[in-house]
């Protein structure tokens, strides 16, 4: 028992190393995939496509999800996007990838806010049910 | 009290012939509840001959409580020989210690709908979306800009995106005040309220106990009969026609659709109720009977009261001068919309709709004037107000009411009479734009309903002039040519057709509920309050914004400020709380005793304050 927990821990210490050290492409795709943000009222999917372009949906407080899109990018592990309509995100983002299932992106506007993703696919029902905001 | 003082306004105008109602005194009136009622007939006869002396109200209301708040039960109707003078004998019933007012019983001109024509045939091969068959010529509901290149695409009441989520609930009741409604046509037939009691029961008999005999479909209460009926000379075909724009049945491969006559053809949209008010050519309801109609409409189930009537704009210029002529029916209206007697679940208080009127005129009729009730104006189906329509004070809300512009497909398809102007006529004015207006309110009660819903009075009012897509956009300067030669100029309507034109979908959204605005803490941030305020929220006029001590310490609110539909807010806390916004829907004051205006609304906007905020309250 005792020994397949160190081997266990001594595999996640590896996979923390592997993250921390990978390059550039590597955490590309590893950002790649679809997350979940909640917190209170605050519900938030996304997803980062390999193409570049992403979708959002979110639901802050009532209502139902609203759906945003736009091109993503990643230089060194510093993410940032704009939306759809050219205007660029509120904020640029330090990306860190605590595990496979874990996204913690740290706002880089000096405001300090730091929100942790899981893995998630996003529910068909949000994808179909949101109202696409746009200009 | 001077004698003078205790007669309610002039002799001017039509009232009836024969009639003055009169306000007993509290003293007065306890003799009549103690059973005394010949006594209390004597006392106030003194020398005169009265040919009957009744209650104003038709029957026993069923809030007795609010009937006696509102004085309601202290008014009666004197009726005199036909050959006795009114105006002399309201002196004479002034004069009477045991009366408090008296009144002229005022007769109301039904609301003008313009001509009048037959349907001729669909004007488009395909229909779309629903099966009825003349759906593709009802540019009301569905506007792709394809019947007429002068239409505009979008410029309809939005009813086919919201049919996705909800097509009505046979819970909501709609209170056809009009002419008669012709249940048993064949696309209104099954959307038609039916007081089972009374028709499964005796003829001749109030079976159900209401105080009406035989009231099936409805009451006529210018006849004073439970028979609705369309066989006077000169009926248009108005209740009708109205009717079918707020519940024509849907999906029954017959006629037309309508907002909210369901999505299936089984049964599943809202209920039509017949208040018939109006009895042929006469084309005139008294203030007692339409009194009345309000209290019935209440006190057997409708949420909402849908009139295409009104006086004409600008006849009253506010809201005391209304009340002063129309005592009998301004209390009926406040006994339909008090909370206490609120027929949906989802709504603390039922709804009273109205015509904006068709004088061309910068102000609203009145009742629909008054702030607690709904001025509706006109749109063209190019998005541009009619000719017809009243604009400017009072009016709160656009809607489609089709015109003249573009020949016969321009109006508004709906049911008709078949032996007075077919099975299916075309008809506008600001009494089809009504309507239109009652049927997304119903929808968004069913909505609510099947959500499981609630909203005070205020919140809902404020939800229906916030569901609306910007009318003023196309209004800021230009000429619309009109068929008669004429040209109206675009500009007079800036900003006086009430919040902007009505959305179904808009409105369930409001209903489903609207998101938080997110704001930068630490920043000074301007947002959008369209969610909250609507299409036309650029245009609207804000009266202030405020929030409580507590919110206001969450959040560190340090500056907020409302103008030209933008929030501008500095937080300098992080985290949520809720503020207050007021606007007036329609114009730019509030109406009031002393001048008719629009009607002050709030909303509660919540506020979420953190450290980053996208585009348009995007989260990155």
């Amino acid at each position: 028992m005792r020994k397949i927990l160190f081997v266990l821990s001594v595999a996640a210490a590896g996979m923390l190393s592997s993250v921390s050290c990978s390059k550039e492409s590597d955490l590309r795709s590893d950002i790649i995939g679809e997350w979940h943000f909640s917190d209170m009222e605050t519900d938030v999917f996304i997803e980062f496509r390999e193409d570049g372009d992403y979708e959002m949906f979110q639901k802050i407080g009532a209502g139902r999800y609203r759906g945003y899109a736009g091109k993503w990018k990643l230089e060194k592990n510093i993410l940032s996007g704009t939306y759809a309509e050219g205007d660029d995100w509120g904020s640029s983002y330090r990306v860190d990838i605590k595990s496979f299932d874990t996204l913690v992106l740290s706002a880089m506007n000096g405001s300090g806010e730091k929100n942790i993703y899981k893995r998630e696919d996003i529910p068909a029902d949000v994808r179909e049910s949101a109202l696409i905001v746009k200009y | 009290m001077a004698l003078s003082e205790k007669i309610a306004g002039d002799a001017d105008g039509d009232f009836a012939d024969g009639e003055l109602l009169l306000m007993l005194t509290e003293d007065a009136y306890s003799h009549w509840e103690n059973g005394d009622s010949t006594a209390v007939a004597d006392m106030v006869r003194g020398d005169m001959q009265l040919a009957s002396f009744r209650p104003a109200l038709a029957s026993k209301p069923k809030n007795e409580k609010l009937a006696k708040q509102l004085g309601l039960d202290r008014w009666f109707v004197a009726s005199f020989d036909s050959d006795s003078d009114v105006v002399e004998s309201g002196a004479m019933l002034a004069s009477s210690q045991y009366v408090e007012a008296v009144q002229f019983n005022r007769i109301a001109p039904i609301g003008p709908s313009g001509s009048v024509e037959k349907y001729a045939g669909n004007t488009k091969s395909e229909p779309y979306f629903i099966s009825d068959p003349l759906f593709s010529s009802q540019w009301n509901l569905y506007n792709d800009g394809s019947i007429d290149s002068n239409f505009k695409s979008g410029a309809d009441v939005g009813a086919v995106y919201a049919w996705n989520l909800c097509g009505g609930d046979p819970g909501v009741v709609v209170a056809i005040i009009d002419g008669p409604v012709k249940y048993d046509h064949e696309d209104l037939a099954e959307n038609m309220w039916v007081n089972e009691r009374e028709l499964h029961g005796t003829e001749g008999v109030d079976d159900d106990g209401n105080g009406y005999v035989d009231d099936i479909y409805g009451y006529n209460f210018a006849l004073g009969t439970g028979r609705i009926d369309w066989s006077a000379p000169g009926e248009i075909g108005h209740g009708t026609h109205v009717a079918g724009i707020v519940g024509a049945v849907n999906e029954n491969g017959k006629g037309i659709a309508s907002v909210a006559g369901g999505v299936s053809g089984k049964g599943d949209g809202i209920r039509m109720m017949s208040c018939q008010i109006f009895y042929g050519d006469s084309r005139s309801a008294s203030d007692l009977q339409v009194g009345n109609a309000f209290i019935y409409a209440a006190d057997n189930g409708a949420c909402i009261a849908q009139c295409s009537y009104g006086y004409n704009g600008g006849t009253y210029k506010n809201d005391n001068a209304y009340i002063n002529k129309w005592p009998f029916e301004y209390r009926g209206l406040k006994y339909f919309t008090d909370p206490s007697n609120s027929n949906c679940d989802a709504v603390e208080s039922n709804v009273a709709v109205f015509a904006a009127g068709n004088e061309s005129v910068s102000y609203s009729s009145y009742p629909g004037a008054l702030p607690q009730c709904i001025s509706v104006t006109a749109l063209g189906p190019d998005g541009l107000p009619a000719a017809y329509t009243n604009y400017g004070l009072g009016c709160n809300i656009a809607a489609p009411g089709g015109d003249d512009n573009f020949g016969q497909s321009s109006k508004i398809l709906s049911t008709g009479i078949p032996e007075i102007n077919g099975e299916y006529a075309w008809m506008a004015g600001s009494s089809m734009a009504c309507p239109h207006v009652s049927s997304v309110i119903a929808l968004g009660m069913s909505y609510a309903l099947q959500l499981g819903r609630h909203f005070s009075s205020d919140e809902f009012l404020a939800m229906v002039y916030a569901s609306v897509n910007d009318v003023n956009s196309s209004l800021s300067g230009g000429v619309k040519q009109c068929p008669d030669g004429q040209s109206i100029n675009l500009k007079s309507y800036y900003r006086r057709m009430g919040t902007g034109s009505i959305d179904a979908w808009q409105m369930l959204m409001q209903v489903e509920g609207v998101p938080s605005i997110i704001v930068e803490s630490g920043k000074e941030c301007r947002v959008s309050l369209e969610d909250y305020f609507g299409g036309g929220s650029e245009t609207l006029t804000f009266t202030g914004a405020d929030v409580d001590p507590v919110y206001e310490s969450a959040l560190g609110v340090v500056s907020m400020s409302v103008d030209g539909g933008y929030l501008t807010i500095r937080c300098e806390r992080r985290g949520s709380g809720k503020i207050r916004v007021k606007a007036i829907a329609g114009g730019t004051f509030a109406g009031g005793p002393s001048g008719t205006g629009g009607t002050e609304i709030e909303r509660e906007i919540s506020i979420l304050s953190r450290g980053v905020c996208g585009w348009n309250n995007g989260w990155l």
